[in-house]
């Protein structure tokens, strides 16, 4: 079981990083380890989950996506739109975001498989190209005057569970089981690893990738919706840096910006694991500039351990 | 047009004392911004409007650059801005603007590219003051007049006015607002400030933190940042209410702070128990505070902000008047009055009927 | 050195009156911009022989693998499979002509596991509707790869351990068992024992041959001329991307080869 635990490793070491925070939390604040506080952990970390998680796909393929900020941002303000001016309900103004959001994938996917530009730089230009489209729909101002139905993915619940943190659940488990389980996700952690083998053996690695873009933007599309959706308006500034905040949590949980490397559930641990620090500080009163810096020593040590770890295996191999 | 009662900060707190509504509504400095009354006198903005032929008549072209776009009061700043230019008569007005508040270099460049494009004027919010100093001293160099809006540099050069809000007074006004709404007793608050660092937040966080210190009843106990993010207001806010049980009071210091902090009292089954005092208004904050959800607003006057910085700065190259700093002057919005014509003429300002004098 | 019974049949390039062979190429260009790798190159695989493809540094044989396994479209001159043109587009056509190819940078994805390697475009999918859904078979996949690696004589700690931990050795095992198990018709192997100990290198010739025995043709590219005599049936010699010389194994010294290869001997017309 040596390589499978080489595999984990990173993950097990977050995940443990996940524990000890979570128990420190415990004792440090009296009122941390409450079903309220939980609850709203869950609410709060849930659309960045579903970002990282989209976020983590792309970076398997050794690719990045930037972009993800202004896309929930473009797809939220577009889904509030619809619900206000042409009376879309939340399900139809849903699936326009969706919609919004794969398009962005379909764009930053033609722009890497089919005009060859790095991902780095074409979502780089669509970050660009999506945040100046939301100001263009909104006027720049944000969408308000929605019904309170349109609360429904961020504020609603199922069962005393938030119905944010649900949608989570269903797209980690079946994003995780589509990487795991599915030929696709084989192709996806194939084309990261090396791109010419993937396309040697036969894999139809521009539509592949292509795909994997368009899902990454359907997630993001639907994480954009929630959070629309939960502060109950279209927000022209949503999403400033959230690429980064994504970025960070895949990276903690394992994944590998040299591709080839990641897992849903190690992204869900780095996730957590940033909502913790942040609920832990505003619980202690700790100023914001303490928690960026320990995020970010956070994201030194994850990704020094990956290096460490992959300068092991190179060695040996 | 003046508001109907216009007093300086000290006038206030006796209004306060002498147990008058918090209603009042409230507008600081009086003598600048008496000045920048009398200089808009509506026959002067129709004699420009006519083309009266003045010293340096002649299309004028301004810039007008705002923190960022991409916020309602942003737009209100154009409305006033575009407003002024209108009346004025033969003045274009370019809006340009970086899409955050953080891009200070943005921003920085955007200025440089006015200079070089030889604009006749240009009108400008800081979204740093000392970054930005170097630029508007560029400017001056090449012979283009600025005018601050909003926030200015540090240093601000002597030539160099600024139309903007009085942040600190208007935020120690939100404090003893606060204590008035609380009441006696002990009681625990919170400060939802938006961007750590930049000067408006500062002030405003200065000017509370200033106010409370006058109310030994009332203790800080939690202050977050939302970084302009509804979103991240709101997550901050949940934290601090479960942080905190007894929390009785929150000021959240800008649009997008007022509306999470809303949205998380509410979601915590709190509204109306917890006072909040917010700033800025929004639509859904003005919502809010008919619904009864936020306590009051300090509402400035963004549309006067460009309103002034676009008439001065023509007034100033077509007659050569100096350019002299103004208050605009903030309003305490609150359930009373938000429906009185005054604070209409704020909320909804147009230039038929601009809320400048 | 052992020869197999059938080499009866016509290994003498003159004697082309024999079934025509499995892969031909004739003719063929390529082009990398100013540089001119192939310059009308010839090259003839025949049922069921060891074909060994020599020639310096930079010859063009891992271009000319390239072309013969649909990496590269030439820009002129055609393939012919069974005495049929054929046209290979992508690696895929390739394949299905039952062409199989382990290249000198071995295209093994690193992060993969062994079987995820051994079946990369190929995997196993579950029956049923399952299986249309994309899901894979991972234990017939296991089982299968364990089974060829061990009918191959490769030895892996276990099927399940990512490529990037096997040493260098032990991922060209892999590489070559790959297209060993796949191939119907022809292997093509370039360099296939440059990074192997004596006992891998031993075993992978061992494997080549039983494939030769098996009644399939195998390509090898390799710098090393006992090895090659040693294997081989025949050798094709490429020049400064034309064939320069093709000899029967049997019938031909290392110095010639080496002579061959430096252009001081050919056997092939110069104006084809
Ligand atoms: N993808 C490519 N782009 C540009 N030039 C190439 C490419 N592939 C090969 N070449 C050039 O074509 C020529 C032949 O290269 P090739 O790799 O086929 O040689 P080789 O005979 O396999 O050499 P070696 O024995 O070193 O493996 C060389 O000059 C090489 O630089
Ligand atoms: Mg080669």
């Amino acid at each position: 079981m040596r390589e499978r635990l080489s595999n984990a490793l990173s993950e097990f070491t977050a995940a443990a990083a996940l524990v000890v925070l979570f128990v420190a939390l415990s004792f440090a604040s009296p009122h941390f380890l409450t079903a309220d506080n939980l609850f709203n952990i869950g609410a709060q970390t849930a659309v960045i989950a579903i970002i990282a998680t989209a976020q983590t796909m792309v970076i398997i393929t050794k690719g990045i996506d930037l972009s993800v900020g202004s896309v929930a941002a473009l797809a939220g303000v577009v889904g509030a739109i619809t619900v206000r001016d042409l009376g879309f309900s939340i399900w139809a103004a849903t699936a326009v975001a969706i919609a919004v959001g794969a398009l962005a994938g379909l764009v930053n996917g033609l722009l890497v498989t089919v005009a060859r530009i790095p991902p780095f730089i074409a979502t780089l230009g669509t970050m660009s190209a999506a945040r100046g489209l939301v100001f263009i729909v909104t006027g720049a101002v944000g969408v308000y005057g929605l019904p309170e139905s349109f609360q429904l993915l961020g504020n609603g619940q199922i069962l005393g569970i938030p119905f944010a943190v649900v949608l989570t659940g269903v797209v980690a488990v079946g994003v995780a089981f589509l990487l795991a389980q599915t030929r696709f996700g084989q192709y996806t952690y194939a084309m990261g690893s090396n791109l010419e083998a993937a396309r040697r053996s036969g894999i139809p690695v521009g539509r592949h990738l292509t795909a994997v873009y368009v899902l990454a933007g359907v997630l993001v599309g639907l994480g954009g919706m929630i959070a629309a959706s939960r502060v109950n308006s279209g927000q022209p500034n949503y999403g400033i840096a959230l690429e980064l905040d994504v970025i960070a949590a895949a990276v903690i949980g394992g994944a590998s910006l040299f591709g080839g490397q990641g897992r849903i559930i190690g992204t869900l641990i780095g996730a957590f694991l940033i909502a913790l620090v942040r609920n832990g500080a505003v619980l202690l009163d700790i100023s914001i500039h303490y928690q960026m810096v320990i995020v970010g020593l956070i994201i030194w040590a994850a990704v020094y351990f990956d290096q460490y770890r992959r300068r092991r295996l190179e060695s040996r191999g | 047009m003046a508001p109907s009662t216009t007093s300086n900060r000290r006038a206030t707190t006796r209004q306060r004392r002498g147990g008058s509504v918090l209603a009042a509504v409230v507008a600081t400095a009086v003598l600048a911004a008496c000045s920048g009354v009398e200089v808009r006198d509506g026959s002067d903005d129709q004699a420009a409007a006519t083309g009266e032929p003045t010293a340096a008549s002649g299309p004028l072209e301004l810039a007008v650059l705002p923190k960022a776009v991409g916020h309602e009061f942003w737009n209100t700043v154009r409305a006033g801005a575009e407003c002024a230019a209108e009346l004025a008569g033969d003045v274009t007005v370019e809006w340009d603007g970086v899409t955050a508040e953080t891009d200070v270099e943005g921003q920085v460049n955007l200025v440089q590219n006015f200079v070089t494009r030889q604009v006749d004027g240009i009108v400008y919010a800081a979204t740093d003051s000392t970054a930005l100093a170097p630029a508007t001293q560029g400017a001056l160099d090449a012979g283009i007049p600025v005018a601050m809006i909003d926030s200015g540099t540090d240093p601000q050069p002597e030539d160099v006015p600024l139309y903007a809000t009085d942040n600190r007074a208007a935020a120690v006004e939100a404090a003893n607002l606060l204590a008035e709404e609380l009441g006696a007793g002990e009681h625990e608050v919170a400060l939802i400030e938006f961007q750590p660092g930049s000067q408006t937040n500062t002030e405003r966080v200065e000017g509370f933190t200033e106010g409370l210190g006058q109310h030994d009843n009332l203790t800080l106990v939690g202050q977050q940042p939302s970084h302009s993010d509804v979103n991240e207001a709101r997550r901050v806010t949940e934290d601090i209410l479960t942080a905190n049980p007894n929390l009785a009071g929150i000021f959240a210091a800008n649009e997008p702070s007022v509306l999470g902090a809303a949205q998380a009292v509410e979601a915590a089954g709190r509204s109306g128990e917890i006072v909040i005092i917010g700033w800025d208004a929004a639509p859904d904050e003005v919502a809010g505070l008919r619904s009864g959800q936020i306590s009051a607003l300090v509402v400035q006057n963004p549309f006067n902000m460009g309103y002034l910085g676009v008439q001065n700065m023509v007034e100033h190259l077509r007659e050569g008047s100096p350019l002299e700093s103004a208050d605009t002057g903030v309003t305490f919005l609150t359930q009373e009055n938000v429906d009185t014509e005054e604070a209409q003429a704020i909320l909804e300002p147009s230039c038929d009927n601009p809320p400048v004098g | 050195m052992s020869t197999a019974p059938e080499t009866e049949r016509s290994v003498d390039p003159r004697d082309v009156t024999a079934e025509a062979p499995v892969l031909e190429a004739r003719g063929i260009v390529k082009r990398f911009g100013h540089v001119e790798a192939l310059r009308g190159a010839d090259f003839t695989v025949r049922k069921a022989e060891v074909v060994a493809l020599i020639g310096d540094n930079g010859a063009g044989k891992s271009t000319l693998i390239k072309t013969l396994s649909g990496v590269h479209a030439p820009d002129e001159g055609e393939l012919l499979v069974g005495g049929r043109p054929v046209r290979f587009s992508t690696p895929v056509d390739a394949r299905q002509a039952g062409v199989e190819t382990v290249y000198q940078d071995l295209a093994v994805a690193d992060d993969l596991s062994v079987a995820a390697n051994l079946y990369l475009g190929r995997e196993i999918l579950r029956t049923g509707p399952l299986g249309r859904l994309g899901l894979l078979d991972k234990r017939a996949m296991r089982r299968g790869a364990a089974e060829a690696l061990s009918q191959l004589g490769v030895r892996i700690p276990r099927v399940t351990t990512p490529i990037a931990m096997l040493s260098g050795g032990q991922r060209q095992s892999v590489a070559v068992a790959r297209a060993i198990i796949w191939a119907t018709s022809v292997v093509i192997l370039d360099e296939p024992t440059a990074a192997l100990g004596v006992v891998q290198t031993e075993r992978v010739l061992d494997v080549v041959r039983r494939a030769r025995d098996a009644g399939m043709s195998v390509v090898l590219v390799s710098h090393n001329m006992p090895q090659v005599l040693e294997i081989a049936d025949r050798v094709e010699v490429l020049r400064l991307g034309r064939r320069a010389a093709r000899f029967r194994a049997d019938e031909v010294t290392t110095d010639e080869l080496v002579a061959a290869m430096t252009g001081s001997l050919v056997t092939e017309k110069e104006d084809r």
